[in-house]
């Protein structure tokens, strides 16, 4: 029936007014001469209203002198009848196909310019860069050569590590990825090494700069290692009678220490600790507009003390409409009074493993432990305390840059 | 006239026989009826009357009367014949 609708519409139909004393006759030889006529609808005495496609009009005719009839056109459905209309107006059909041609040459040029990625450089930089090889808004895209455009921008920009020029419609996305450039190489100040840490020295291999420590030297935080400024020997120049002035350069070496770490830590043999019951609810709630309803779960927390995690769901935007409708779990834990006991010996591993955590915190990366000791503190009364002292020593590098001025 | 009658009557026979559709065989006309809304109508030899009332079809061997309220043709082809409206009676009449 789709199908017949639109072959009626495409090759048009209308609609007739026939008046008539024998209407029957006229129906019947339509139909035996194979016109097709629909939705046939008797209008009065001898009027009715019929449908047919626009090619069986004509034998209509015919037939409507013969059974002494007539009949008006009373409605135009289909694509002839809006072509003969569109005929009549040609300048709106004009305005319109100049309207689909001008958005087609307008679409073909580059409007906008959008630049991404970009952090040390200027947009500006880059666009001038760009306008030298011919792409700027208003420039036609067939000539765009994104290839070209990507090297010109490497070759004028040396920051650049990594460019891409995309034409997406009539916008150029120009997506950027700077060098980034480790550590300053560039400043020429003179450094010395200095320790980090308190330690006794180890080693210590000197590849630029004067040495100013020897091994076994117990070194504090911020003292001089390695100096940057190196005195020339004085008996050299001694019978100049002139000072050689000293050279100042980045002192460069390594400087390894026997450096120790404390950490202590202690436990209760007996502790009053909160913890999850085990025992939990959930409730679950829609917030609309300011408003929350419970769907599911109590209204009262059945707990006296507990601890809650919220979950919210929300929709996702759409544009920069957010919903205002939100789904909110929450999941109350009970929380209870426990007390705790241990033994001495779990109290003791305990207050160990709060101690060597704390080492571990102030430990570097790089390192390597010769000696560990667990020390336990007694003390003469009893106590409900059990405390732990961990001593470790290792062997680290503890040299590091710092520049100074001559 | 005897020689018609006899030729029907094989005819029918052959039907019976060999359970041959007989609106194919005999040209009857088929009628469906869709609830009390659409009456379609195949082998008709057209329309003799036609009111929002009444419409009076031909057929082999008699006529269909179709009786009701705001009766309209939805469409009418050589043999095939469709009736739209609130259907209230539908008469076969042998001829």
């Amino acid at each position: 029936m789709f199908l017949f609708k639109l072959i009626s519409y495409l090759f048009g139909h209308v609609f007739l007014v026939v008046k008539g004393n024998s209407l029957e006759k006229f129906i019947n030889m339509a139909a035996n001469r194979g016109i097709y006529l629909w939705d046939i609808t008797k209008l009065g005495a001898n009027r009715i209203r019929v449908g047919v496609r626009l090619s069986g009009i004509r034998p209509l005719r015919h037939i409507a002198r013969e059974t002494a009839c007539r009949f008006k056109i009373k409605s135009r459905v289909g694509i002839p009848f809006i072509v003969e209309r569109m005929k009549k107006r040609k300048i709106l059909v004009a305005g319109a196909f100049i309207f689909v041609i001008v958005l087609y040459i307008l679409s073909s040029f580059v409007w906008f310019i959008e630049i991404e990625g970009n952090d040390k450089i200027s947009g500006k930089d880059i666009l001038l860069a760009v306008r030298q090889v011919g792409l700027s808004e208003g420039v036609w895209r067939g000539d765009i050569d994104t290839a070209v455009i990507e090297q010109a921008i490497k070759d004028k920009l040396p920051i650049v590590a990594w460019v891409g020029v995309f034409i997406e419609g009539t916008k150029v996305r120009i997506e950027i990825v700077e060098k980034k450039i480790i550590g300053n190489e560039i400043s020429d100040q003179p450094t010395h090494i200095v320790a980090t840490k308190t330690g006794l020295l180890q080693g210590i291999l000197v590849l630029s700069g004067q040495a100013v420590v020897a091994e076994g030297d117990v070194v504090e935080v911020g003292q001089v290692l390695i100096s940057g400024e190196v005195i020339p020997e004085q008996t050299i120049n001694q019978n100049n009678g002139v000072m050689d002035l000293p050279r100042y350069l980045q002192a460069q070496g390594v400087v390894r220490a026997r450096v120790w770490y404390e950490g202590y830590g202690e436990a209760k043999l007996v502790e009053m600790l909160i913890k999850p019951s085990g025992k939990q609810t959930e409730r679950f709630s829609i917030k609309m507009v300011g408003q929350e309803i419970i769907l599911k779960g109590p209204s009262q927390i059945p707990f006296t003390k507990y601890q809650s995690e919220i979950t919210v769901k929300t929709f996702p935007l759409w544009r920069d409409f957010a919903v205002p409708v939100e789904f909110i779990k929450v999941q109350y834990l009970e929380l209870k009074k426990h007390r705790e006991e241990r033994t001495k010996t779990e109290a003791r591993k305990l207050a160990e493993q709060k101690a060597w955590s704390q080492v571990k915190l102030k430990l570097p990366t790089e390192h390597k432990i010769l000696k560990q000791r667990v020390e336990h503190i007694e003390t003469e009364q009893q106590e409900n305390l059990v405390r732990v002292k961990v001593l470790v020593e290792t062997l680290e590098e503890i040299g590091t840059e710092k520049p100074f001025q001559p | 006239m005897v020689w018609s009658g006899f030729e029907k009557h094989i005819k029918k026979q052959m039907v019976n026989l060999l359970e041959i559709p007989s609106d194919i065989m005999l040209d009857l006309p088929k009628v469906v009826v869709v609830g009390n809304l659409q009456v379609f109508i195949e082998n008709h030899r057209g329309i003799i009357e036609y009111t929002s009332e009444l419409i009076r079809i031909i057929v082999e061997d008699g006529e269909i009367n179709i009786s009701g309220e705001n009766l309209s043709i939805r469409n009418i082809m050589v043999d095939e014949l469709i009736i739209e409206g609130k259907i209230k009676s539908l008469e076969l009449r042998g001829g």
